[in-house]
């Protein structure tokens, strides 16, 4: 047991912060990530991070990658999120769409989308929840019928991220309509300019970010779209993100934030507030208990182990640590807080998402008691 | 970065179970102390060893003195008594742990450390139910005061031995909780298939392994912000989970036949003794932070 880096990897934090001074307006720092999903800062940036391999470290060298390690891909996430995320929704695709087609592609899928997302050339969103399939996915009811060498798909989904920029979509559809549960179900990399496809903004108070509903009306696609075996698409995604669930390393940009509340601590005059270096503390011993249990779940991963317990831990640990650092944003601030822009609005919106964003924070707590007290079906 | 033990470590670690396995179950804190005092199993050992030691003899309910000894026995002057060590800060109110049955008692006074053996010592053990034998104590003769810069490090190793104290007892307070949920029934059905209790465990579980974490972390890079923020994760991991355990334990986590008090009440006086959340987030805040680019307080070789 040791907690020091090895001299590749602190040699790559290094060449990345370097990079990141060179090519990052200072602007950047004040950015909440996700502000910008698509800009063409963004689109050039990853063109940047894709010719070095860094958009995908940890792919296989043939497909734009660098066969880095573990704690490579971990270091790349932390520099960016703490650096405004300048990678845009560019996250999805290199953690766990590409690395779904790189396991259940066809070579020629493998092909055409795999150098694409390297070179930082495309954005991706996932079409996974409906209005009532949720955190209970496998209730969904998006249909892909089968017609000659094509399926036609039909349905909504919702609360889905990113899509206005989108150049594809991660489809989940039901493809046995018999079927129910997560049996039945297929994946489909759906080009988001197919007609019947249409894309419209879901107003919300959430002003940082935005969501869309995804309408399919008739939406005709090649069978050659569909991602691995039909009726399978759930072993498709359960492999996929059996690789990534910790997310983006959040924790990173609520330890930025708490040093920046306690630099302005001394300007404010907060320190004469009951309680403030308390809280502060607090903020920051989140953020490290988050940033350790991360680890935590990349060390399994660098060694091949599951890293379901540990991800999960570490999941309920970044959530903490979000709300934490963002309740004391909000209250420092005052009413300077309601202001659109201010870092303590910016601070609240990103605490009401974390415990959904990615997953419900209460799917890692089953996931915890589940290793401590069995399953619940009793 | 690596999470697994090393081969060492393993070794070591099975060395101090084997001394206390070999002390048998009805030896207390006191005779497994003098078994380990005995031993060679902190020959060549490192702070995270000692860290370690320390977590696991807490995990098992032992309640001795052996892992303060082994974070803080390699500061203090050679040709001193062997035997167990006792630290108390100066100001602190109420009784100092071990200082009953302690070779050296060590007496921290902001940057000062003076250094008591029993003979200048007036004694009065006290009676408690917190696991651990305490005692009031009062100097009566002059003490050996320790050259400058003693007292922080000092400071910091008694930290890092109250953080795995911590550590070790919480896991085992989660494990037990776990068993009596999964073993008592109410209403027809386990208590563990109520969502409500299996939440709250989890919960707990996630600040019970962060403790550890960060203690071994801290005890690794021996950075003084790691250590302060340590024993600030474990004094708030204690401070919430004893009551949270106890509530889901129910009346039975009182009783001395289910044993959930033993890491409970422990956990109830380490916390006391690392001196709450209050005093050291204040002393976080005031300790310069050290910066990284990326906003974590990396530890040492991340900067």
């Amino acid at each position: 047991m040791r907690f020091d880096w090895s001299e590749a990897d602190a040699e790559f934090r290094s060449a990345l912060r370097d990079f990141v001074a060179d090519e990052l307006p200072p602007r950047w720092q004040d950015l909440i990530p996700g502000a910008e999903p698509a800009s063409q800062f963004i689109v050039d940036f990853c063109h940047k991070l894709g010719e070095r391999g860094w958009l995908t470290p940890h792919w296989p060298a043939e497909y734009g990658g660098t066969e880095a390690s573990a704690w490579q891909f971990i270091i790349l996430g932390e520099e960016l999120w703490s650096a405004g995320e300048p990678r845009g929704s560019q996250y999805m695709n290199v953690n766990w769409i590409g690395p779904a087609i790189i396991n259940a592609g066809t070579p020629e899928q493998r092909a055409y989308h795999l150098r694409r997302i390297s070179a930082g050339d495309v954005f991706w969103c996932q079409g996974f929840s409906e209005m009532d399939a949720g955190t209970d996915l496998a209730s969904m009811q998006t249909t892909a019928v089968r017609d000659g060498d094509d399926y036609v798909i039909n349905g909504e989904k919702v609360w889905t991220s990113y899509a206005a920029e989108a150049d594809f979509c991660f489809l989940l559809a039901r493809t046995d309509p018999d079927s129910q549960g997560n049996t039945g179900i297929s994946v489909f990399l759906v080009p988001t300019d197919t007609p019947g496809f249409t894309i419209e903004p879901i107003p919300s108070v959430l002003d940082i970010h935005e969501y869309n509903r995804l309408t399919f009306d008739n939406v005709r696609v090649s069978a050659t779209v569909r991602l691995g075996p039909e009726n399978h698409g759930w072993q498709v995604v359960r492999e996929a993100l059996s690789h990534e669930r910790i997310g983006g390393p959040r924790y990173a940009r609520a330890a930025l934030v708490t040093q920046r509340l306690r630099d302005l601590a001394g300007e404010r005059g907060w320190w004469e507030r009951d309680g403030v270096k308390t809280r502060l503390a607090d903020a920051e011993a989140a953020c490290e208990a988050a940033r350790i249990l991360v680890y935590q779940a990349i060390d399994a991963r660098a060694k091949g182990r599951s890293e379901d317990l540990a991800v999960n831990l570490a999941r309920v640990a970044i959530v903490r640590c979000e709300r934490i650092v963002a309740e004391l944003a909000l209250e420092l601030f005052e009413g300077e807080s309601l202001e659109l822009g201010s870092v303590g609005n910016s601070q609240l919106k990103t605490s009401m998402i974390a415990g959904l964003g990615g997953g419900s924070v209460e799917v890692q707590l089953n996931g915890i008691a589940r290793s401590l007290l069995g399953p619940n079906e009793r | 970065m690596d999470f697994d033990l090393s081969e060492a470590q393993h070794r070591r670690l099975d060395a101090v179970s084997a001394v206390v396995d070999a002390a048998g179950s009805s030896a207390d804190g006191e005779q497994v102390d003098k078994l380990l005092l005995a031993s060679d199993v902190l020959d060549g050992a490192d702070l995270l060893d000692g860290f370690m030691i320390t977590e696991e003899l807490a995990r098992r309910g032992l309640g001795g003195a052996f892992g303060l000894h082994a974070l803080v026995g390699d500061l203090l002057p050679e040709g001193r008594v062997a035997g167990r060590v006792a630290v108390a800060e100066a100001q602190q109110s109420g009784p100092v742990r071990f200082a009953d049955s302690a070779s050296t008692l060590i007496v921290l006074d902001g940057v000062h450390a003076v250094l008591y053996d029993p003979s200048s010592l007036d004694i009065r053990p006290e009676n408690t139910v917190y696991g651990f034998p305490f005692a009031h104590v009062r100097a009566s003769g002059a003490g050996r005061r320790l050259p400058d810069g003693h007292a922080a490090r000092i400071r910091a190793r008694w930290r890092l031995a109250l953080t795995a104290e911590i550590a070790g007892n919480a896991r085992s307070a989660i494990a037990k909780t776990a068993d009596h949920l999964t073993s008592r029934r109410q209403f027809g059905r386990p208590l563990a298939s109520f969502q409500a209790l299996r939440h709250r465990l989890a919960d707990a579980a996630v600040s019970a392994e962060a403790t550890s974490w960060l203690g071994r972390e801290a005890a690794f890079t021996n950075d003084d912000r790691a250590v302060v923020r340590a024993a600030w994760y474990a004094s708030n991991t204690a401070s919430t989970l004893v009551p949270e355990l106890v509530q889901m334990c129910g009346a039975r986590s009182f009783t001395i036949e289910f044993g959930l008090h033993v890491f409970t009440m422990r956990m109830n006086c380490l916390r006391l003794e690392l001196r709450g959340i209050d005093r050291l987030g204040l002393e976080l805040c005031e300790l310069a932070p050290a910066r990284s680019a990326g906003g974590l307080q990396a530890p040492a070789g991340q900067q």
